[in-house]
């Protein structure tokens, strides 16, 4: 085996990967979840940071397309949903959010709305080149496959009808030929591309007397494409919009710009026509339902009436029930993609449960304590005075011979009315709390915490079930401790003959791989945007948790790895709502919606991402309840974290005055 | 200064938390060389009150030692390009030709399209650009809450076609860089890093840790790392123009690291009008350094010849 | 059953602050691979770095002692071949060149500068100080073609067995004007300032530049006092090694936790790398140097560094001894 390789070197999470090797690590779990993305109508992609989102939208590119067809190998889309053409622009990157850097006319104060038609105009050739440009991509080999024509006679008919089209206002008349009419849409771009860097004193008169309205040239021009019969009639057209989000960074520049901006573009997916479909991937929180107003209408957006929403956090969340999970499945799939790429000598191919051969079936409970408390089990106790000498040498035994239930016994004596079986030392199993199951399963993780905490000794972090629980249905994070996990054992093995085909990873191996990752993901955190004041937050609540846990003798609250807040009165402080909900769509923070145990008011529960739970020494499983909190005690936290620097309520800062204490918990 | 043609200068920099932000404009003053001055006093987006307090500090400094004829102009970090170039345009029509600009403070989305403004300027006799570098910086985050990677305001390239060779400065925060280095077919491109040495400890060390961060996103070969005295000007440029195939290849620049560095790749884009890309943070140290050590100046135009020509 | 390293990293990182440890322990396995793989007393059959690291590590038996090496190997300031090569053009580049530009220049518009610096460039005889400056690398990462020297003999051995009236004679011939000295390391000076004297007093109308590539503040302060009365005599260091460079033996105000951690272990950790009496365990001269070059490991640095001893300790970077050699 090559132990020089390590598989999962480069993550692709972002943006773009290399064609060539985007068909051989596709996995195609998500497709079917995500069937909007092939069928007409708008759609709004939603998902987190390393959800999977952004490979699903490069499906649409041709360059994506075409390296399927050279590989050989089928595209995984449907075939009865292949039929179509991908185009799209990037708004940061085609310098489309440059507007409003300048002035159009330098004479006149900086005009939201007349800013914005020229955004539309911009947009409006960008994509109808993008258009062109694909069809002709695709056209050179897939023109059976898709239903392209370009024939002279469909082109020309298709470019004299376009040229003629009024939407233009006269400034694409007299084009002869396809190439002359890329050309055209091109300077212009390029035009305004120079005049925003500040490389020409103004825009042309031309350009400033056609202005285009926003979506109709790039309808119009689908339209006589399918006129003109360059392209099938049952040849979809869908157009990518990327970077929506970061529109909001103009607001900085110029208040609202970006939101204008913005508005402009929900003015693409309201126009309804089905000759043009868009897609727009984005953040969870930063598309709500509600709130995107379409560009000079007081209208909004509607979802199922615009657009439809594909969620895929909620795909491969794991539900309560279990129900529907596929993240197994599709991290499983993308395991085994990866090493018969990078490491073909693996021969995986005949391996269904990867997975479990590499990273092991783990420990179980009770196993991951005996590991951890490997010497002097007893400090696992912690003895009081009060406590009768059976009891304690009862427990003291009981940790030697099995640390789990010695943990366990220890805070059930401990509960409510339980105290009594201090005085009546049970002799055989099972012991009370052994019969207790759904009371032991809630509680494991808080006890191998506790007694790693009193050993000295650090969390066991293996097999595939434990790096699902950290991964959280997120394949970045997934990939990520791969990564690190794989990175150690390269590490380890470099002058070990490795004669398997697969690495063997021991215990020792996962947990320092696992913490490596851990520790990479918490250090990235202030390397995104508004991530100073999440890291303070997070380093804050994290030291909080695990407090909470270690101190919790009685092991009354194993959930409090969390926090619950009422939603009202979270909605009622827009300052904390938007901290919180940016610190969850940047995905360091888990949100869930919740009705309490008793009734009350619907709550959100708020955890940490479960990849930064090594660092933090938490479980990475939920259970139970959170800790109950008011927007006052979060607002409190906010301020001693320094995440703010005033409070919301009193606007005044947190003193540096001797801080009395954390509430109390018990 | 004693061997320049020019003797009278104006002076343009930028107020800022750092002490090192007031030290080329006082040994100017001190030696009786400026005519008039104007400091740009830039707040953050994400700033706290801390920051105020000490730049109102080094501003009560300015009007206590300095020159008659200052001026201190306020300004938005993320302010418009626009607002930018008007500020510059006007200083440029009331200078007497000779112009120091002091980039010591300057965050780069400014100083770069100051620095193109400037050479633009038809009236231009001598240009110096002076840099005091701290006495040592923060052990903290020096910066957070980055703009995603886009271009530096006027140094979009209308050319760009995926073949550019990518040099990138090395400092001590790889802000939003790993996801660049992790997209966009990254893995096949032609990449340069430069590696400021000297100096040497501690930089060194914070240089190979952010090596090590990046490398996560993107296997880093060591051959290319390139290093390079980030004092000496000419000796980047010239390295720059020798990673570009003696200028036949195109480039994109990331001028992340040391400022000198940063202003070898914005001469040099300047020159071949290539696009600049960078992830501006928006939030910053207030203690980002303390002291100053060294005040370096260097000739960019001298008698209206520019040094740094392709 | 032995508790293996990665186990050791784990517990460590357990402790409050412990993920440190982490962070650390992967930055050194990256340096490992590429940075500190080009260090030549290593080669051949030599355990790898990160081998090394953790045998060197567990010299010593507590959390907290080996903890603090793991802690200090990150400070360590390697030298490495590219970095001397950086090192070498800028010697060249930003320093001699600037310092020829202030004998042979009176104004900075001189339309004639290129070619009286080549001229002045022509009238240089660069030459090492001793053996360890790889003299003909210098040449030739600078492709300096304007100085033709056959004979490029280090000074420190021209001062023991030279002829001056020949040494004088080259001179004259080859109208050289300037001698310019460079070296790689130095350290306190002792014994580098002899032969810079000794070049500096050849003749007063010969002006002598010494060029140390990386040298200590207390080098600069030897040599300023050794040559003050030599008006012929100048200095213009490429890297002087900054606080950062050193552990020092006594306590410096305002200096962190950290180091007055490792100046207590260096000294609590003494009986575990016997030395022998004449060996201070803060280097040659007390200076406490962290400096490896690829080259070897400098006696100014500390010996805890470089110390090898089949029973009590293995080194990070072993060092070659040259038998009564002291910089």
């Amino acid at each position: 085996m090559d132990v020089k390789t390590n598989p999962f070197h480069e993550l692709y999470f972002t943006d773009s990967i290399d064609s060539n090797e985007f068909v051989r690590l596709f996995s195609d779990v998500l497709i079917k979840p995500s069937l909007p993305l092939f069928k007409p109508g708008n759609v709004v992609l939603k998902g987190l940071p390393g959800s999977g989102k952004t490979m699903m939208l490069n499906l649409l590119k041709p360059s994506i397309r075409l390296a399927y067809k050279r590989a050989n190998i089928t595209f995984p889309v449907p075939k009865q949903f292949s039929k179509f053409i991908g185009s799209g622009i990037n708004l940061i990157r085609s310098s489309i959010s440059d507007f409003g850097q300048r002035p159009i006319d330098q004479n006149k104060k900086t005009d939201l709305n007349e800013l914005s038609i020229y955004f539309g105009d911009f947009l409006n050739y960008w994509i109808v080149r993008d258009i062109l440009d694909s069809i002709q991509e695709l056209g050179e080999s897939m023109s059976d496959e898709i239903g392209i024509n370009l024939s002279e006679k469909t082109t020309r008919n298709f470019v004299e009808s376009l040229s003629n089209d009024d939407c233009w206002f006269g400034y694409l008349e007299k084009t002869k030929n396809l190439s002359e009419l890329k050309h055209k849409l091109r300077a212009r771009t390029n035009t305004y591309r120079s005049f925003l860097n500040f490389n020409i004193e103004e825009l042309p008169v031309e350009i400033k007397e056609s202005k285009t309205s926003i979506g109709m040239p790039i309808i119009n021009t689908v339209q006589k494409l399918r006129e003109s019969g360059v392209i099938d009639y049952d040849v979809q057209v869908f157009v990518r919009i990327d970077q929506y989000e970061e529109l909001t960074w103009l607001d900085f520049s110029f208040p609202e710009m970006g939101s204008t901006f913005q508005s402009a573009i929900h003015k693409l997916l309201a126009m309804r026509d089905s000759t043009v479909s868009f897609r727009i991937g984005t953040r969870p929180f930063d598309w709500q339902q509600g709130s995107q107003q379409i560009l000079g209408t007081s209208a909004q957006l509607e979802s199922q009436r615009n657009y439809i929403e594909v969620s895929i956090d909620e795909v491969l969340r794991r539900s309560e029930s279990q129900v529907g999970y596929i993240f197994p499945k599709f991290a499983e799939d993308i395991f085994n993609r990866r090493l018969q790429t990078f490491l073909p000598s693996s021969n995986v191919e005949s391996k269904p449960q990867l997975l479990n051969e590499v990273f092991g079936d783990g420990f179980s409970a009770t196993e991951k304590a005996k590991e951890i408390a490997k010497g002097s089990r007893e400090r696992i106790i912690s003895a009081r005075p009060t406590w009768p000498e059976s009891w304690t040498s009862f427990l003291k035994n009981l940790a030697n011979e099995d640390p789990m239930s010695a943990k366990l016994a220890e805070a059930w004596a401990l509960q409510k009315n339980k105290s009594s079986i201090m005085d009546e030392v049970p002799i055989n199993h099972p012991y009370p709390w052994e019969e207790k199951k759904y009371w032991v399963k809630e509680r494991t993780d808080q006890a191998l915490l506790q007694i790693a905490s009193r050993t000295r000794q650090g969390i066991i972090w293996y097999g595939r079930d434990d790096i699902f629980n950290l991964s959280g249905g997120n394949i970045l994070s997934f990939l990520s401790l791969c990564q690190h996990i794989w990175e150690v054992w390269m590490r380890d093995s470099r002058h070990v003959k490795v004669r398997s085909d697969l690495p063997e990873l021991d215990h020792y191996i996962q947990t320092l791989g696992v913490l490596e990752a851990s520790r990479k993901w918490f250090e990235n955190i202030g390397s995104a945007s508004a991530g100073k004041e999440i890291r303070l937050f997070i380093l804050f609540i994290g030291s909080l948790f695990y407090r909470n846990l270690t101190d919790d003798e009685r092991m009354s609250y194993p959930g409090w790895n969390g926090f619950s807040v009422v939603i009202e009165e979270l909605e009622s402080n827009p300052k904390i709502d938007k901290f919180l909900k940016d610190a969850a769509d940047r995905g360091y923070l888990v949100f869930r919606q919740h009705t309490p145990k008793n009734k009350g008011n619907v709550r959100s529960k708020w955890y940490l991402n479960p990849i930064l739970s090594p660092y933090f020494k938490i479980p990475a499983i939920h259970t139970k309840e959170p800790m109950y909190i008011t927007i006052q005690t979060l607002d409190e936290w906010l301020t001693k974290s320094k995440a703010f620097e005033f409070s919301t309520f009193t606007k005044t800062k947190r003193s540096e005055r001797k801080d009395p204490g954390q509430q109390t918990l018990f | 200064m004693k061997r320049y043609p020019a003797n009278k200068w104006d002076f343009l920099g930028c107020v800022a938390t750092e002490e090192r932000c007031l030290s080329a404009y006082n040994f100017l003053v001190s030696n009786n060389l400026l005519l008039g001055a104007t400091f740009y006093e830039i707040v953050d987006p994400f700033e706290t009150s801390e920051h105020g307090q000490m730049r109102d500090r080094n501003r009560s400094k300015l009007s206590e030692e300095g020159i008659e004829n200052i001026n201190i102009e306020d300004h938005k970090l993320l302010e418009s390009s626009n607002v930018i170039i008007s500020s510059i345009l006007t200083f440029l029509s009331k200078s007497s030709g000779n112009i120091i600009l002091d980039i010591s403070c300057f965050p780069k989305r400014f100083f770069f399209p100051i620095i193109k403004f400037i050479l633009r300027n038809s009236q231009l006799s001598n240009f110096l650009v002076v840099y005091s570098g701290p006495h040592s910086y923060s052990q903290d985050r020096l910066s957070d809450n980055p703009q995603p990677w886009m271009n530096i305001p006027t140094f979009i390239s209308d050319e760009e076609d995926g073949n550019e060779v990518s040099i990138v400065g090395l400092g001590f925060m790889p802000l939003g860089l790993p996801d660049v280095l992790g997209t966009d077919n990254s893995q096949g491109k032609r990449f340069y890093f430069m590696f400021s040495f000297p100096p040497g400890p501690p930089f060194t060390q914070r240089t190979w840790a952010f090596i090590r961060e990046i490398s996560n996103y993107r296997k880093i070969d060591t051959r290319e790392l390139i290093r390079v005295d980030s004092s000496s000007l000419p000796e980047m440029f010239d390295k720059i123009h020798a990673l570009t195939n003696n200028g036949l290849d195109k480039a994109i620049f990331a001028p992340f690291g040391p400022k000198p560095m940063s202003l070898a790749m914005c001469l040099y884009a300047c020159q071949s009008k290539s696009a600049v890309y960078y992830t501006q943070p928006t939030s910053y140290n207030p203690l980002y350094s303390s002291g100053t050590s060294t005040t370096l100046a260097y000739c960019i135009v001298i008698n209206q010849r520019n040094l740094y020509q392709l | 059953m032995m508790e293996s390293y990665s186990e050791k990293i784990i517990r460590w990182a357990s402790q409050d602050g412990g993920n440190e440890y982490v962070s650390i322990n992967t930055l050194l396995e990256y340096l490992g691979s590429n940075l500190y793989h080009d260090y030549e007393p290593s080669f051949g059959p030599y355990p790898d770095y990160y081998s090394r690291l953790k045998t060197w590590v567990e010299n010593l038996p507590t959390d907290l002692e080996q903890q603090t090496l793991l802690k200090l190997a990150q400070h360590i300031f390697y030298v490495g071949r590219e970095e001397f090569n950086s090192l070498y053009r800028s010697a060249f580049n930003t320093h001699i060149i600037r310092w020829l530009i202030e004998q042979e220049l009176t104004s900075i518009d001189d339309l004639d500068s290129i070619k009286k610096i080549k001229s002045a460039i022509s009238k240089c005889w660069f030459c090492p100080v001793t053996d360890s400056l790889r003299i003909n690398q210098f040449y030739h990462i600078n492709q300096i073609t304007e100085a033709h020297h056959e004979y490029r003999p280090d000074w420190r051995s021209l001062r023991k067995f030279g002829d001056c009236e020949k040494i004088k004679k080259y001179i004259a011939d080859n109208k050289i004007k300037y001698i310019v000295l460079l070296e790689d390391f130095v350290g306190s000076a002792t014994q580098s300032w002899k032969p810079l004297k000794f070049a500096s007093e050849l003749s007063d109308d010969l002006k002598v530049l010494f060029i140390p590539l990386v040298i200590c503040p207390v080098g600069i302060e030897r040599i300023d006092k050794e040559l003050s009365e030599k008006k012929n005599f100048f200095m213009r260091p490429v890297l002087v090694l900054s606080q950062d460079g050193f552990i020092s033996k006594d306590a410096i105000e305002g200096e962190s936790d950290k180091i007055a951690q490792f100046r207590n272990l260096i000294t609590t950790a003494e009986p575990f790398y016997k030395f022998k009496e004449n060996v201070h365990k803060f280097g040659f001269e007390d200076m406490g140097c962290l400096i490896v070059m690829y080259t070897n490991t400098p006696t100014n640095s500390l010996p805890l560094i470089h110390y090898e001893s089949i029973d009590s300790w293995s080194p990070l970077f072993k060092r070659h001894h040259r038998a009564k050699l002291w910089m």
